[in-house]
């Protein structure tokens, strides 16, 4: 069944709870004829203003393919995106680039920095490939918070995982971006610089009205999010408010039956 | 192991195409070097050959004398003719006198170049003793009408029947008759050929002197030809010789193998040139193969692959690439031979014939292709085979040698015994000295490349800040692999350092004639042949001379003559005169006092012979005459002087045939230099083929023959430079594909197509004009070495022709925008999440 993610009860920090990213009837199909793999079989999600929203499921479930399809990333064979009031089929490679530049933050598994960049330059790297100087004093906010200050002028080889970590977040966030897309960001670190990572995000959504998605597979992981929808076979299937493990893990093992 | 390295190339085969590309180029212009000269020897084999037709002997003087490599020998009477035709086993005889003969086309401009022998010569008719065949019209039976070879006809546009002059150097008014071919060819290999009657040729090519240069006698069917050789000696007067057809064929052989000789050396060097650039590229390709197959490596490794395997794995992939490469270089060569071809051919060093692709060439090409190729991942197979086991499990495809200190010491040391060498060179002006100190820094700054790439990357770089994050990361891209950049800027270094010493060796060349003129060359016109390469007749200068408007008219000649047996060219001008428009630089003695039999002397030749002012030196010419000539002065400007100066008048009238390369003209006081062009075209209007030159004018003639030899210099660096930029192409594309996951990145946090483009291109722009900044610095300073050391006294004045090195800067940059068209578009294509995805 699919179900939307729009909060009924939840505490939110704007008066009146807006929409950042929106998804209608989506369908996603790689290949076709007999080797057609349909990843996504109709999709329906309000992504709302602010909430830190968790998207699970076991591999090949389609979470993936449903990220990089709200990011821009990819493309829908059917059905609709919006980030904002822009729907993303009708735009162009360069319109989307720049949707992505200048609206979407990425937080990846791996491979978040350019290595001959500084980790404040990596912070820094979207508002200048944009022209822009970012706002100094956002950026020193965010620094601090994700708790970087006298890393800045360090290269990604010299910084820990967590660290390298930290600086996606921040680089993910300096562009006061209507979302932030985080694919499995604690998947390569260890458990307490992940609890650290995850921290900042709900931080991000709840100080600073970040609306923040991010696709796991770690129960764990979802426990910080505001909300968790779940993915099985191309369809949402599942919905959970404030999800705790245990949650979770009862929601997964059903699937599996 | 055999089948890794194979799985491997069929899966990389787009990574090794540039490398195959690098060795397939180098190959061919060695292949081509080697099958074009092989193919112009065996060209003027055949001429040479052909022009022995069906001789037996050569009868001719033997009074020779060989000045600057060039034979001159002298005549014998035409009455041995009837001696030799006397001789019992004579089936033939004929008198051939050859002089040189240029025809002058409708226009009234010469035919042909001073590069290849333009003849007049003696029709002969009998089949059995010349190669020249009637093509059209007839044989020349009146002493004005000739007949000529039929390139020169067409080249010429003259058709039977027409009228035109040739010039022996005087000009003779001539019908043309008719043209002949050269052995089936339309010419002897670019050879004019104006073909008198016998009487023709007696008036005009021997100065209507009853003698001629050689007798070709054809033997009876049956006789023994060295019978007839010992009964012709016994018939010959005093003077005379007789040679067999061997001894003929042979000497006329060895005057081309002289010119082949010369040539080789300097085409192979092109060659050379190339393969060292392509060396670069093949290292470099390998070095980044096995760096990216780090992780493979170390499997195979702790697979239990011993590094032997690994070693042999990357140099069987090395043999495989270079054989191959090779064989289609070798192919490819053919066409280099035909674009060399024409190259060469605008210097009227193309004789035809088939390309000679000989197995021996094939042998060399095949080899050194290989060679090469195997010598180049020699240090990457050995980097391949140190690669840990662990290094499997960990994340480390990227190559990041660094610059390392041993080999920044050791470029160092020799950069500084270079500069040693250079300044002791300098120092005493040894050529060998400063060019191997020259040659040495060269090669000190390849070795220091990669320790420069960094701090010169950044300078040069500095620009790139305007272009914001795009050129930061173009610019930290470009520097961060030191060696790679290094290597791959080397071998645009090479090319750039040796254009740049050519185009600032023609500059100061330039640079030198134009102070040569300015101290030494005090006329206002110079009158000369059209090509300013012709001869003129002594009487011009007389003519010249007589005019109102004429102060003071000097021509320069020269003549073959024996001095005290030092077998030199003379100059020869009228010496009361000379001195007052050219500067010889006398040290002793005055140069109007020689005149009659005596003459000047450089300081040098003085110092070898152990002359003084007073001493008496005999001399001799091909003509026959001798005599003794007294020392009156002793001069130091060797440049316009030569060896030994004497009075033009004292050697016409012992006999000895003076040629004018030039008449210098003073013009008198208040004769403007128009009035005085005007007063001369005037009097010299019916010498066909002369022309008045102004100082500048006349210099102009020598700096568009320095400029062709420098086009074809750019030619020959042309490949090498492509070749280097194909380096350049492939280390990006290589570092692009090194990139992939960096690029995805940069392209999903909204770097757009356009600037991931433009990153990749700035880059490349950076790395060929870091190539192109140190080759011009390597270049200019080897030039400044060898110019400084070749001393004052040369004809060579260091001059920057800022100029023409800022274009080749320029190109440099653009060359690096063209390099990186390919990899640029292809990393701008990439997707994203594909890119992120990619392991």
């Amino acid at each position: 069944m699919p179900t939307t993610a729009a909060p009924t009860s939840a505490p939110t920090p704007t008066p009146t709870p807006s929409i950042a990213a929106q998804v209608r009837s989506a369908t996603k199909v790689y290949g076709h004829g007999d080797t057609a793999v349909h990843a996504l079989r109709g999709v329906d999600l309000d992504v709302a203003t602010g909430r830190f929203l968790a998207v699970m499921g076991p591999s090949g479930s389609g979470k993936s393919t449903l990220m990089h399809c709200l990011a821009g990333l990819d493309q829908l064979t059917s059905g609709e995106v919006r980030i904002g009031d822009v729907e993303l089929g009708s735009l162009r490679e360069r319109d989307l680039t720049r949707l992505r530049r200048d609206r979407i933050g990425f937080v990846f598994q791996a491979f978040n920095l350019i290595p001959t960049l500084t980790a404040r330059e990596n912070i820094e790297l979207p508002s200048r490939l944009a022209g822009d100087r970012p706002d100094p004093a956002w950026v020193d906010a965010i620094v601090s918070t994700v708790g970087l200050g006298d890393r800045l002028g360090h290269r990604p080889a010299e910084l820990s995982g967590g660290q390298q970590q930290r600086v996606a977040v921040a680089r993910a966030l300096a562009t006061r971006p209507d979302l932030v897309f985080a694919d499995e960001p604690t998947g390569n670190l260890d458990s307490r610089s992940g609890t650290e990572i995850l921290r900042f995000l709900r931080t991000a959504a709840d100080e600073l009205g970040q609306t923040v998605v991010m696709v796991t597979h770690d129960p764990v992981a979802a426990t910080h999010a505001h909300e968790a929808v779940i993915l099985a076979d191309g369809r949402i299937v599942d919905h959970v408010g404030s999800p705790t493990v245990d949650d979770v893990l009862a929601r997964l093992a059903a699937l599996g039956g | 192991m055999l089948q890794v390295t194979l799985a491997n190339l069929r899966a990389h085969k787009r990574r090794l195409l540039a490398t195959s590309a690098a060795v397939l180029l180098g190959v061919a212009f060695l292949v081509g070097v080697l099958v074009q000269t092989t193919s112009l020897q065996a060209g003027f084999d055949r001429l040479f050959r052909a022009e022995s037709a069906d001789i037996d002997l050569v009868v001719r003087s033997d009074r020779v004398i060989e000045a600057d490599d060039e034979t001159f020998r002298g005549r014998v009477p035409a009455s041995v003719l009837d001696a030799v035709r006397a001789t019992p086993g004579v089936a033939a005889a004929e008198a051939d006198i050859r002089g040189t003969a240029v025809i002058l086309d409708r226009d009234g401009d010469e035919v042909g170049t001073p590069g290849p022998p333009r003849l007049g010569l003696t029709w002969i008719d009998d089949p059995d003793l010349s190669p020249y065949r009637i093509e059209s019209g007839r044989a020349p039976a009146g002493p004005d009408e000739v007949v000529i070879d039929v390139a020169s006809a067409d080249a010429a546009g003259l058709a039977i029947g027409d009228r035109t002059s040739v010039l022996t150097p005087d000009p003779v008014a001539v019908e043309v008759v008719g043209t002949a071919t050269f052995a089936g060819e339309d010419s002897q290999g670019g050879v004019t050929a104006a073909l008198f009657s016998p009487e023709g040729a007696r008036q005009h090519l021997a100065g209507g002197a009853d003698e001629v240069d050689r007798i070709v006698v054809a033997a009876e069917p049956d006789a023994d030809v060295a019978a007839l050789e010992r009964s012709i000696r016994a018939e010959l007067p005093e003077g005379a010789e007789v040679i067999d057809r061997a001894t003929f064929e042979a000497e006329n052989q060895d005057q081309v193998a002289g010119l082949l000789n010369a040539l080789r050396p300097i085409l192979l060097s092109f060659a050379l040139i190339a393969l060292v650039v392509a060396a670069f590229s093949i290292y470099n390709a390998f070095s980044i193969l096995v760096a990216q197959r780090t992780r493979e490596s170390a499997m195979l490794r702790a697979l239990g692959a011993t590094r032997g395997q690994t070693l042999r794995a990357v140099l069987v992939e090395a043999l495989i690439v270079g054989f191959g490469s090779a064989a289609l270089g070798t192919v490819a060569g053919l066409g280099v031979a035909a674009g060399l071809r024409a190259l060469l051919g605008a210097f009227d060093l193309d004789v035809g014939g088939p390309l000679q692709l000989g197995l021996g060439t094939i042998v060399v090409g095949l080899g050194v292709g290989t060679l090469i190729t195997v010598l180049c991942a020699l240090g990457p197979a050995v980097r391949a085979s140190r690669t840990a086991p662990i290094a499997a499990l960990r994340d480390v495809s990227v190559d990041r040698t660094g610059a390392g200190r041993v080999r920044s010491g050791i470029g160092l040391a020799m950069a500084a015994l270079g500069v040693a060498l250079i300044g002791w060179g300098v120092a005493d002006t040894s050529l060998a000295r400063s060019g191997l100190g020259a040659g040495l820094a060269i090669i000190a700054v390849a070795v220091l490349a990669p320790a420069l790439a960094r701090p010169v990357g950044g300078v040069l770089g500095a620009p790139l800040r305007l272009r914001g994050v795009t050129g930061d990361l173009a610019r930290t891209n470009a520097v961060r692999n030191p060696r790679r950049t290094a290597a791959t800027s080397t071998a645009l270094m090479i090319g750039v350092a040796v254009v740049a010493l050519f185009t600032v060796f023609a500059s100061s060349l330039q640079a030198g004639l134009d102070r040569f003129a300015d101290e030494s060359f005090g006329g206002d016109l110079v009158v000369s042949a059209g090509s300013g390469f012709g001869d003129l007749d002594t009487d011009v200068a007389r003519e010249v001379a007589a005019l109102p408007e004429v102060d003071a008219a000097a021509g320069l000649g020269y003549a073959p003559l024996d001095i005290g047996g030092r077998q030199i060219f003379v100059s020869a001008s009228d010496l009361a005169v000379a001195g007052r428009i050219v500067d010889v630089g006398m040290v002793e003695g005055d140069l109007a006092d020689v005149q009659g039999p005596s003459m000047a002397v450089a300081e040098g030749v003085a110092r070898d012979e152990g002359w003084t002012i007073g001493s008496t030196v005999p001399w001799r010419s091909v003509a026959g005459t001798s005599g003794e000539v007294v020392v009156r002065g002793i001069y130091d400007n060797e440049e316009i002087a030569g060896d030994a100066l004497m009075s033009t008048s004292f050697l016409e009238d012992e006999g000895v045939d003076v040629r004018d390369g030039s008449v210098i003209v003073d013009l008198a006081d208040g004769v403007s230099l128009d009035q005085g062009r005007r007063a001369l075209e005037t009097a010299l209007d019916d010498r066909a083929g002369v022309v008045v030159r102004d100082r500048q004018e006349y210099l102009d003639l020598f700096a568009a023959q320095v400029q062709q030899v420098l086009v074809l210099v750019y030619g020959m660096l042309a490949l090498s430079i492509v070749i280097a930029l194909i380096g350049i192409a492939n280390t990006l594309s290589l570092s692009t594909i090194e990139r992939t996951h960096e690029l995805g990145l940069l392209r999903a946090v909204g770097q757009s197509r356009g600037q991931t483009r433009a990153m990749v291109r700035w880059e490349s722009v950076l790395i060929a004009v870091l190539g192109t900044v140190l080759g011009l610095v390597a270049g200019l300073g080897a030039a400044w070495a060898l110019i400084a050391s070749a001393g004052p006294d040369s004809l060579l004045v260091f001059a920057t022709p800022t100029g023409a090195l800022a274009v080749v800067a320029v190109l440099g940059g653009l060359a690096g925008v063209v390099a990186s068209l390919r990899p640029a578009a292809r990393a701008a294509r990439l997707d994203p999440l594909a890119a992120i995805a990619a392991t």
